[in-house]
């Protein structure tokens, strides 16, 4: 039996990730890989700031944490700190606050109780936040009690060190690596990767975001070592900051496309797999880094396409169904920034809304619940983090939470509070805790 | 903000619709100063059918605090591992749609595209063998879960059969203990407030007005509030699920107690055996435009296990939800609110998920619209699944043997379905979603119980070498068989645990 190829087209973050996983995942009796390899990559500083999950990518293709940290730069990142987007900053972090108490969401307990007046009132109660405040990390206790032990965290990392981590790692797993495109001819599957689409004729569908960015990379800047991403709202559009063991990164975004050196337009394909081209990465979707977006995207991309990867490449319906999963997880990712920009006060500017993110909005702003949707990557209090720091408070609690009374609720908000701050006394700095466990060779904050 | 406070509630209805609301309202709202009123007509009755469930009315009862033996003891319940479809796939097949998975991924591919790969090498397929709750089904085994995750014994869920009638007694005397309020009448009126449409009150032939804030409409097939009243409307689905009949008859027990559900596919519909612990019901669901009452009536009694019971009831129905189930200060919950056949028993299923939204979506006086459509979009995805998962059934089929089945043969389907089953046919894969009673097990266990068997598998699935895939199959199927070996018998349990007698 003749074998079925696959050729990838290197050039952003997404090839060498589809390389290593498609190496490790698909049998090698059945399947050839190629790598094309295309130059440095592309945009690779929007993937420096990553979601909890990438976590969950390294381990599927044994890439061990601390060879990850270690050959990556790679430091702990427990949230993103958004400065100026609402009436004060906030850490959204990837874990829900607190926790319910007799059956009560959290949320809506700190407000019947009246202990609500803005999102500072939740820190006590989050694990990553207080200990990215205190530049504090431990990986989370998993034999732990529940507040200790369900916290997730996520890093800030050389993105062209993983690439080559990754690259490595698919040719030990056999796939191949070739400098000139021609072998595509030949291809079965053509995986693009190259950060540009390939067919002209897949229509594109645009998003109001930014249009113009510079990046930097600049020797750090401080002689802590950032436990969060700072994503700071400016005039002209924001700006973010990420701290790897060696170096900082800073993406300046603007809403003009004059402004920064490189334009870029944010939207997606409506059809990323067409015939024997998939466009992953940036050739499929431009989202820019807020919550690890495009990396994460990348990421689950790739997992989706393993898990419907159609026996038969010339079937239509497995293609069909990963394009319908696909764009529908990008339009509720990209609902999630379109509320982020259109719910700051940052800008008098108009970010139009899709009809779930309205009904989604309004569902929190009228009663506090979070409306689920399928293909929705986010946690419940990723969205609302977002609400409330952004000074959307709800209107009505929930009726369950309206006769709490004070002296049930008190011991156990004290208690929460407590084992947190237990749990914070024994962790070490951010910083020791990389030198002991994972620094690289250049580590900057020894 | 106080003003706006809901403080009544009126149900109509005291089937087993309207009491399950009422427990499920009094035990969660227990601290609120809510006054809810129960009205139901003795004159009018109740449906009298419904005696299968799903597993999770479990988490309904313990939410209740209900002491689980107690409840079967007072229902006459035994316990239910799943349903059993005969002749559906083709006239003599057999399989058994489980609480529960069959085998357990191998390297992170689902089992199943494991079996996909032993069909094609010839093997015998037939998943009862590699599913436990099947296999204690059909050895008549039951035992609650072990407690131990990792213990193969853990490895099902279960609901129970039980005489729904007594459930709705029981969730009487349960909520009148919690102070709900019970009259016993019947509605003649439903008034409405001239500046809203709103619902203000209803009238009883005593001459007596009933006020509440929210009505929930439990009145059964009628729709007395939220059609008669209300005019909301009804999505019709009977071109996709003909049937619109059912006639039901008791009958005695023959046979060792059985801890599973039958349903029976037959030339205009399909039949139902419950089996309780006093009795066993029956019903044949069928399509009025391809048998009469009469023929029908004589086919469920000919099939009937043991002596007749009770004297045939025959029951009109239309399939279909709806327009909107929350509509203005009304909510519809129960028969009143859709009907779908209850080949999946999903019939208190679909009232526990419509409590459960209601409780999640409580509102205030004025019902806001937001809240009205959350609770409507998350009521439409659960009936729209379940439609498509029953008619999954009758066209995974190759029958044709009677007008009926030619009639479903050349029936158009919904898109949805039809995509999901192309999907399924190709690979294997499974169309996943959140909300729905019925997740990829299930789809799973009727895609293969009647025979669509998938033309490929997952490729992944060859990194186990074909010659240790027998060894990996045949080490579940000894698992199984050797678990079941060691089981109780579902009677000998059913005595010591909740013996009615
Ligand atoms: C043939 C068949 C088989 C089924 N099998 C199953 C099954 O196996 N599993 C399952 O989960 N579900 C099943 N169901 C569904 C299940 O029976 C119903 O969901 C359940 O019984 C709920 O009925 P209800 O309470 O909505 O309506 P009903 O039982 O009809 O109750 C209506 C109530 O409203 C009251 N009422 C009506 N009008 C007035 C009035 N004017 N004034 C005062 N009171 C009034 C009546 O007195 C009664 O109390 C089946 C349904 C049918 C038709």
């Amino acid at each position: 039996m003749t074998r079925q190829r696959i050729v990838i087209l290197g050039g952003d973050l997404s090839g060498a990730m589809a390389a290593a996983y498609l190496g490790h995942h698909l049998p090698s009796k059945t399947y050839e890989i190629f790598y094309v390899n295309n130059g440095p990559l592309v945009k690779s500083e929007w993937c420096a700031s990553s979601y909890s999950d990438l976590r969950k990518f390294n381990q599927k293709i044994k890439i061990g944490e601390a060879e990850f940290a270690k050959s990556c730069a790679a430091s702990l990142k427990l949230g993103e700190n958004y400065t100026g987007w609402g009436p004060s900053s906030y850490i959204n972090s990837f874990v829900d606050y607190g926790a319910n108490i007799m059956g009560v969401n959290f949320i809506d307990l700190m407000l019947q109780q009246g202990l609500y007046n803005s999102i500072d009132d939740l820190i006590p109660y989050s694990l990553p936040v207080r200990a990215a405040k205190e530049g504090k990390f431990l990986p989370p206790d998993t034999k732990g009690r529940p507040i200790v032990s369900d916290f997730d965290y996520g890093y800030h990392f050389n993105p062209q060190a993983y690439a080559s981590l990754l690259l490595g790692r698919a040719k030990s797993f056999g796939v191949e690596m070739v400098q000139t495109r021609s072998i595509s001819e030949s291809a079965d599957l053509i995986i693009n990767a190259t950060g540009t689409p390939l067919n002209e004729t897949d229509n594109f569908m645009s998003w109001i975001g930014c249009k113009s960015y510079t990046a930097r990379s600049l020797a750090p800047q401080s002689s802590k070592l950032s436990l969060t991403t700072d994503i700071t709202a400016k005039d002209k559009g924001w700006t973010l900051t990420a701290s790897d063991q060696t170096q900082d990164i800073v993406i300046d975004f603007f809403f003009d496309e004059e402004m920064g050196e490189h334009q870029h337009h944010c939207g997606r394909l409506s059809k990323p797999w067409s015939d024997r081209v998939l466009n992953i990465g940036f050739a499929a979707i431009c989202v820019e880094p807020l919550m690890g977006s495009p990396l994460r995207l990348m990421q689950h991309d790739i997992e989706r396409l393993v898990k419907l990867f159609p026996p038969n490449l010339t079937d239509p319906i497995e293609r069909e169904e990963y394009n319908r999963q696909t764009v529908s997880t990008y339009d509720r990712l990209w609902d999630y920034h379109a509320l982020q920009y259109a719910s700051s006060s940052a800008w008098q500017r108009d970010f139009p809304l899709t009809a779930k993110a309205t009904h989604k909005r309004d569902v929190f702003a009228a009663r506090g619940r979070i409306v689920t949707y399928e293909e929705d990557m986010l946690f419940r209090d990723n969205w609302t983090t977002l609400f409330l720091g952004q000074g959307i408070t709800p209107q009505r609690i929930d009726p369950f939470a309206e006769n709490l009374k004070a002296k049930d609720v008190n011991p156990q908000l004290n208690a929460i509070e407590k084992i947190i701050t237990q749990a914070l006394r024994s962790m070490p700095r951010h910083e020791e805790f990389i030198a002991k466990q994972c620094a690289a060779r250049r580590f900057a904050y020894k | 903000m106080d003003n706006k406070k809901v403080t009544s509630i009126v149900i109509v209805g005291g089937g087993t619709a309207g009491w399950m609301t009422a427990a499920g309202l009094c035990a969660t709202l227990r601290n609120q100063e809510l006054s809810i009123t129960l009205i139901e007509s003795a004159a009018i009755g109740t449906v009298g059918v419904g005696e299968a469930t799903l597993p999770h009315i479990r988490f309904f009862n313990q939410r209740l605090g209900i002491n689980e033996a107690e409840l079967m003891k007072a229902t006459k319940a035994t316990f239910k591992l799943g349903i059993e479809f005969k002749d559906w796939g083709k006239i003599g097949d057999s399989y058994i749609h489980p609480f529960g998975n069959f085998g357990e991924d191998i390297a992170r591919v689902g089992f199943h595209h494991y079996v996909s790969r032993a069909a094609q090498q010839g093997f015998d397929i037939h998943l009862d063998k590699w599913s436990l709750p099947v296999m204690a089904a059909r050895h008549g085994k039951f035992q609650l879960p072990h407690p131990d995750p990792n213990n193969i014994l853990s490895s099902f869920g279960f609901a129970y059969q039980f005489d729904a009638g007594l459930y709705a007694k029981f969730l009487r005397a349960f909520s009148e203990k919690r102070g709900i309020k019970r009259i016993e009448g019947r509605i003649i009126d439903v008034n409405l407030r001239s500046e809203n449409g709103f619902i203000s009150s209803v009238k009883l032939e005593d001459g007596s007005d009933i006020e509440a804030d929210i009505f929930i409409d439990c009145s059964g097939f009628r729709g007395l509030l939220i059609e008669q009243a209300l005019e909301t409307g009804y999505k019709d689905w009977t071109n996709f699920l003909p049937c619109d009949r059912a006639v039901t008859a008791a009958c005695e027990h023959e046979g060792p107690s059985l801890p599973y559900t039958t349903a029976t596919a037959k030339s205009a519909g399909w039949q139902w055996r419950i089996p309780l612990q006093h009795r066993t019901g029956n019903g044949y669901v069928y399509c009025s435009d391809h048998i009469s009452d009469d023929e029908a009536a004589a086919s469920m009694l000919a099939d009937l296990e043991g002596d007749q019971r009770s004297e045939p009831k025959t029951l009109r129905f239309k399939t279909g939800q709806r327009n909107k189930s929350w509509h203005k200060n009304c909510i519809a919950i129960g028969l009143s609110g859709g009907f779908l056949e209850p080949l999946e028993s999903t019939g208190i299923f679909l009232i526990q998920e419509a409590i459960t939204n209601f409780i999640e979506m409580f509102p205030t006086k004025d019902c806001p619209q937001i809240d009205q459509d959350e609770y409507n979009r998350i009521m439409d995805l659960n009936f729209e699944r379940v439609r498509d998962f029953l008619l999954l059934h009758y066209v995974a089929t190759t029958r044709d043997d009677s007008p009926f089945w030619r009639h479903i043969r050349d029936m158009e389907l919904p898109e949805s379905l039809t995509y999901k089953m192309e999907l399924f046919k190709s690979s294997g894969r499974v169309v996943s979603y959140d909300v729905g009673a019925f997740k990829d097990p299930s789809w799973l266990a009727v895609y293969y119980g009647q025979g669509i068997i998938p033309r490929a598998y997952d490729p992944v699935a060859d990194h186990i070498p074909l010659e240790s895939l027998p060894q990996h199959l045949g080490k579940v199927e000894n698992e199984v068989a050797q678990a079941v070996e060691s089981m109780s018998r579902h009677g000998d349990y059913i005595r010591q645990y909740c013996n009615a007698a």
